[in-house]
């Protein structure tokens, strides 16, 4: 099982996890087109904290014990029992936000492109690798195997 | 024929059922699970009936489980029967056949044989929704939002219809409401207490869910009662609502979503205890050996009151089902999460409240908020500690605050924080942040 761990003691608060992530779940998924005026909202899983000269990113942990997925009033939010990721179900998202309200790390969104329906980590699912992982220049997120 | 035995019997099948079959089944592959529900469903979810009515969620995605579910977890699903008492093995008639079948109880059926467990029984049948005491609530055109097949019927009826009135301003009632203005009836809604959603909002925060249905269409009455449901002259049919006022809503639908009681007749008799719900400690385990309560027919552990509460929301109902199953299963488990939570959206706009959302300053507690146009943050503290807050429009990381509040964390200090939204993850004691960000997220349970 895999999980995106975040050490805060290198974090050097570049936002380039925020960046990735909004590019990969940009329309375009291009760097060079997701952030160009008329290229729509961005949208990101990853939040990135600061205070002084203190920062960390924080992403989904797919927790063992996932509040979200036990608050989800549709049966959207599922973990898959292999891979451990908790995903969204978009066709049964009905946008109540209650992952929102339950999970602790505040790490589920709302993506309010078009329908209305929770966002969060996929661990880059259809890119195969978590792409805000990729591109930290510090190693400040790791990718941990449990 | 001989009489059907399970190792885990669940009486109930729907949220809390499934967290206790996902629970059993993550620690026991191989003990028998048999499920007995009244109606004749494959599991659904309950909230989804109103985005049913709306016409928002096709019947065919309203199951809160895959169609598979039951094979995939070896459950034996028995569907339309009615459990009308548990039987404990005291009290089993047959010694002799109790003691073959190796049984700790059983279920007695309305006008069927009984069902006998040999391990454990989780009671899981929920709430009955309350009937105003009034006349004509059995009038053609009233009805309940309780079940799929009460959406079902009040689809058919309001094919032919154009104006309702929903009693009860709670949950139910507004997302029933909202669902009747979206497919284009005229509807009016009739509450007793002076407010909406009264449990769950302070007057602020109802004052803005109304005025989000106001806009909407959507006629709210406060502090008025229903006195009667009347029928039209020449038909039985419903054709107005009487009024304490003594006024008269000429409708032809009326939907009743005044609360639900939980089903505590199941264990009339049984030396089980109840309160408002039936009683179980932090394992979901009643005061009778085996014998566990789940969801809304529960009365469980409330963190933040420090006592039993019956708090019928459907992740305490997941919650509450997957600890009794661990349990069950003899896998250790705790409920310590169930305090209130809501979140809900009505035309789009989110609202959401968790713990004591409705307490004032005082001695008790004390209150920080924020009203900005309809942006509305507010926070109960007691004892330097999160115990309420409401939080609507931007409700962006809400998740953070219930987070808190499950820590039990110490927010002095924060309250700008929190007034603003800029609270996160590091504002935190280091411990905590450590847990949270390198965690498993598995101590929740």
């Amino acid at each position: 099982m895999l999980r995106i761990k975040a050490i805060p003691d290198v974090c050097i608060g570049c936002g380039l996890c925020r960046v990735w992530c909004k590019v990969e779940h940009s329309d375009s998924g291009s760097i060079h087109k997701a952030f160009k005026p008329g290229a729509g909202e961005t949208v990101s899983c990853v939040e990135l904290e600061e205070e002084g000269c203190e920062s960390f990113a924080v992403q989904c942990r797919q927790c063992d014990e996932p509040l979200c997925v036990y608050g989800c009033i549709t049966g959207a939010m599922q973990k898959d029992p292999d891979t451990g990721v908790v995903s969204v179900d978009e066709s049964k998202c009905v946008g109540c936000w209650t992952c929102v309200l339950m999970c602790p790390n505040g790490a589920v969104k709302r993506d309010r492109r078009g329908k209305k329906i929770a966002l969060k980590c996929d661990m880059c699912a259809e890119r195969g690798f978590p792409s805000c992982v990729e591109h930290c220049p510090n190693d400040a997120l790791v990718l941990e195997e449990e | 024929m001989a009489a059907s035995s399970f190792d885990f019997l669940i009486v109930g099948n729907s949220t809390a059922a499934v967290g206790a079959v996902e629970a059993i089944r993550s620690v026991d592959k191989t003990s028998s699970i048999g499920v007995i529900a009244h109606e004749p469903e494959h599991t659904y979810s309950r909230p989804l009936i109103t985005y049913f009515v709306a016409g928002k969620v096709a019947e065919d995605n309203i199951y809160y489980r895959p169609a598979d579910f039951y094979e995939r977890n070896q459950v034996e699903l028995l569907t339309g029967l009615e459990v009308t008492r548990v039987v404990r093995t005291q009290q089993l008639r047959d010694e002799e056949q109790s003691r073959s079948i190796g049984g700790a109880g059983s279920v007695e059926i309305r006008e069927g044989e009984p069902i006998f467990y040999r391990k454990a029984v989780l009671l899981a049948a929920g709430g009955a929704p309350i009937v105003p005491p009034v006349p004509g609530t059995d009038r053609p055109g009233v009805f309940f939002m309780n079940t799929i097949d009460d959406a079902r019927r009040a689809k058919g009826w309001l094919a032919h219809a154009s104006r309702a009135v929903v009693v009860g301003a709670g949950l139910t009632g507004l997302k029933t409401a909202e669902a009747l203005a979206q497919i284009g009836q005229e509807v009016t809604v009739v509450e007793m207490m002076d407010r909406v959603l009264a449990t769950t909002m302070d007057e602020t925060g109802s004052e803005l869910v109304k005025n989000v249905l106001v806009k909407n269409g959507v006629e709210v009455l406060n502090g008025v009662q229903m006195t009667a449901i009347e029928g039209s002259q020449d038909a039985n049919d419903a054709a107005a609502v009487a009024l304490s006022t003594g006024e008269r809503l000429a409708c032809d639908s009326v939907f009743l979503t005044i609360g639900v009681r939980a089903r505590t007749s199941l264990v009339d008799g049984s030396g089980i205890d109840t309160n408002r719900g039936i009683l179980v400690d932090r394992h979901m385990r009643t005061n009778i050996d085996n014998i566990y309560a789940a969801g809304d027919i529960a009365e469980a552990y409330d963190p933040l009151s420090g006592g039993n509460r019956v708090v019928p929301i459907l992740p305490n109902a997941y919650i509450g089902g997957r600890v009794a199953g661990m349990n069950m299963a003899g896998a250790a488990a705790e409920y310590n999460v169930g305090m209130a939570v809501n979140s809900v959206s009505f035309f789009g706009e989110p609202f959401m409240s968790a713990g004591f959302a409705t307490e004032s300053d005082g001695e008790e507690f004390r209150v920080v908020s924020r009203l900005e146009g309809d942006l509305y943050r507010k926070f109960v503290i007691r004892n330097n500690k999160l115990v309420g807050m409401i939080i609507t429009g931007d409700v962006e990381r809400a998740g953070l605050i219930t987070g808190a509040m499950r820590a039990e964390l110490d927010v002095s200090g924060m309250e700008n924080a929190l007034l603003t939204g800029e609270m996160g993850l590091i504002c935190l004691p280091r411990e905590m942040v450590e847990e949270r960000i390198h965690g498993v997220g598995r101590n929740w349970l």
